[in-house]
């Protein structure tokens, strides 16, 4: 089954657009949706939500639709908007109260083992938690309701090395039994490469790719050869940059055949993301 | 079982997990009926993605090496001495056939690529 | 919704502002007063207030994640005002009973706390409400605006009603009950007003849901 699936979402802002963006996540996995500040991450989130009104679009959730079901849907998603905070100066014991009369399945037991887990006070209150304590009290809530998917927001920014690498560790066990997805957005591409299983990529409000991350990773070839060569590639490369010992440069591997003196190997995901940021820029500055 | 898992090498990494794994039966590190670790939980142990895992399993059984029992996981395939022989067979025909391709187009002859593979040997 | 209210009772409202209604109550025990002020004291300070708290505390991303639908929130919204205007008009109406036994020699200029003014006071909260929802759900986050104009619609209906009250000697008669058989059109004026309160109520609600499905969050 499907935990989350998007099809054809359009939203315009002023001077912005959400352009068909489509994106499928089974039951049981994490996928990373990645993209540049700006580039519609939150935007899509809050789509898919239906907190801001889309021109078209359908949002199915556990293979419901989202618009029908809303209130019974909303009681299998949990969430962690990052850098919101909501209640800052009430303790967490007292939203916890108020929060779990809204859910059916709350379990209590639940609530305090991930308490527990989290070392989370419940007589601190918001304001006093760091940004990795609130994710993980937003994470606590979650799970409590027994949530079987997780639209995160940026939840591994603000955290130090330590603290992320011990929340995508956490991701990975909440999947573990398949019952639970985990979307989450970030722009910290190591973060991906940890733990997801797909990777939705968003650039300018497009999807550039929604598939699994070794397949995102094995379409690419990074490039490095002599100047003299850029010609014969500059057009099927989606951006490159010279300096003064040649090029470097991306390049779909469909797209490619073997040139003599030219280096090829499998990019990194940072790698993929500047270069679609460049091949952005240069067309900027075309239209400019 | 033991794996390591290099993030910086070319190669993917369902095929460093293949490679390993099925090294291991070969040698006979692995005895048969063996007990692979469940696809997500082996996901989480080495920190990486749970459809790596299941490629790297399914290139596995396809090869042979191991087989699933529907509900209970996966474990070491049942292998006579001769069927381990032709698996390693299989997988060195494969490597050797790619890498004298390669040796072609740089233009070594046979006896070149005999002499040395000797040298290294 | 019913938690909904409940979340808007008790976790964005300081429970100081339970309290108050007592103070601003007590101030119907000024003898010959403007009456009306005592209730206005909601649209002065309460009102912004609260708002003003929804909005610091990032109250509608904090709903909107809840089970719940956009219209639940605004129907919270409003029955949750709608019970701290009760508030307010119970213990002003306890504080206007003594008022009525204490004073009912002194002579008054002003209207007197009696059934009928009350009647004004529920139709005065209704003119507040049809003016504040439907302003305050454009963005149901920005409060100001609504909030002055909700302000501007109390005073002026209270303004008018005591010129009226002066101006006009048959509504003056009628309203400090000079012929005691108009008790009975009193407690009409009364239910008019409730009935009044509850269906700008619902009509806040219908053009309240409607701006606010096309809010973006």
């Amino acid at each position: 089954m499907n935990a989350l699936e998007v099809k054809g979402l359009n939203k315009s802002y002023e001077k912005f657009h959400l352009k068909d963006v489509n994106i499928t996540l089974e039951l049981g996995y994490i996928m990373g949706f990645i993209g540049s500040n700006g580039a519609g991450k939150t935007t899509t989130l809050k789509s898919i939500l239906n907190m801001v009104h889309v021109e078209s679009g359908d949002i199915s959730i556990l293979g419901q639709n989202f618009i029908e079901h809303e209130v019974e849907l909303k009681q299998n998603i949990g969430y962690a908007f990052g850098g919101t905070d909501f209640y800052t100066k009430k303790k967490i014991k007292n939203i916890t109260k108020i929060v779990k009369r809204f859910f059916e399945n709350w379990d209590d037991n639940v609530y305090e083992q991930y308490l527990k887990k989290f070392k989370l006070d419940p007589d601190k209150k918001v304001s006093e938690l760091s940004e990795g304590m609130k994710v993980k009290y937003s994470l606590a809530l979650a799970l409590s309701h027994d949530a079987k998917l997780l639209l995160l927001d940026e939840p591994t920014s603000g955290l130090d090395p330590v603290a992320r690498d011990g929340l995508l560790e956490l991701f990975q066990e909440l999947v573990e039994d398949g019952t639970r997805s985990i979307l989450f957005s970030t722009h910290i591409t190591t973060d991906l490469e940890k733990c997801a299983d797909y990777i939705t990529y968003i650039n300018n409000g497009r999807i550039i790719d929604s598939i699994t991350k070794d397949d995102f990773i094995g379409k690419f070839y990074l490039l490095q050869g002599p100047k003299d060569k850029v010609k014969l590639l500059e057009s099927s490369m989606i951006a490159f940059k010279t300096n003064a010992f040649g090029f470097t440069g991306l390049i779909e591997r469909n797209r490619f055949k073997e040139i003599e003196g030219v280096e090829y190997a499998a990019p990194s995901l940072e790698e993929i993301m500047i270069y679609y940021a460049m091949k952005e820029d240069q067309n900027a500055e075309f239209t400019i | 079982m033991n794996i390591i898992i290099s993030n910086t090498s070319d190669k993917p990494i369902y095929q460093q997990l293949f490679e390993q794994i099925s090294g291991q039966i070969i040698k006979g590190e692995l005895p048969s009926n063996y007990s692979l670790p469940a696809i997500r939980t082996a996901a989480k142990e080495l920190r990486i993605s749970i459809i790596t895992v299941k490629k790297a399993w399914e290139e596995l059984e396809r090869h042979g090496f191991i087989y699933t029992m529907a509900g209970k996981g996966c474990f070491v395939a049942d292998l006579s001495k001769g069927e381990v022989t032709s698996l390693r067979n299989e997988m060195v025909n494969e490597k050797m056939e790619k890498d004298m391709e390669y040796y072609k187009e740089l233009g070594l002859e046979l006896n070149e690529i005999v002499d040395l593979i000797k040298k290294h040997y | 919704m019913l938690n909904l209210l409940y979340k808007d009772l008790r976790l964005a409202i300081n429970p100081l502002f339970f309290i108050l209604p007592l103070f601003t109550g007590a101030l119907m025990l000024i003898p010959g007063w403007l009456y009306f002020i005592v209730l206005l004291y909601f649209c002065f300070i309460m009102l912004p207030n609260v708002l003003g708290g929804f909005k610091a505390q990032n109250d509608l991303m904090f709903s909107i994640m809840l089970p719940v639908r956009k219209k639940d929130i605004v129907a919270a919204r409003i029955l949750s005002f709608m019970t701290y205007e009760l508030i307010y008009v119970i213990i002003a109406v306890v504080f206007a009973a003594i008022n009525l036994r204490l004073y009912n020699d002194w002579p008054m200029f002003f209207l007197s706390p009696n059934i009928a003014f009350f009647g004004l006071i529920f139709i005065m909260f209704g003119l507040v409400n049809i003016t504040l929802f439907p302003i305050y759900f454009k963005t149901a986050y920005n409060y100001g605006w609504a909030a002055i104009m909700a302000n501007i619609m109390g005073v002026c209906f209270a303004v008018g009603m005591e010129i009226l009250a002066l101006k006009v000697e048959k509504f003056y008669v009628f309203m400090h009950l000079w012929n005691p058989t108009d008790i009975i059109y009193h407690w009409i004026l009364l239910i008019i007003g409730i009935v009044f309160f509850i269906i700008t109520a619902w009509i806040a609600y219908l053009i309240s849901i409607k701006r606010f499905e096309k809010v973006d969050i």
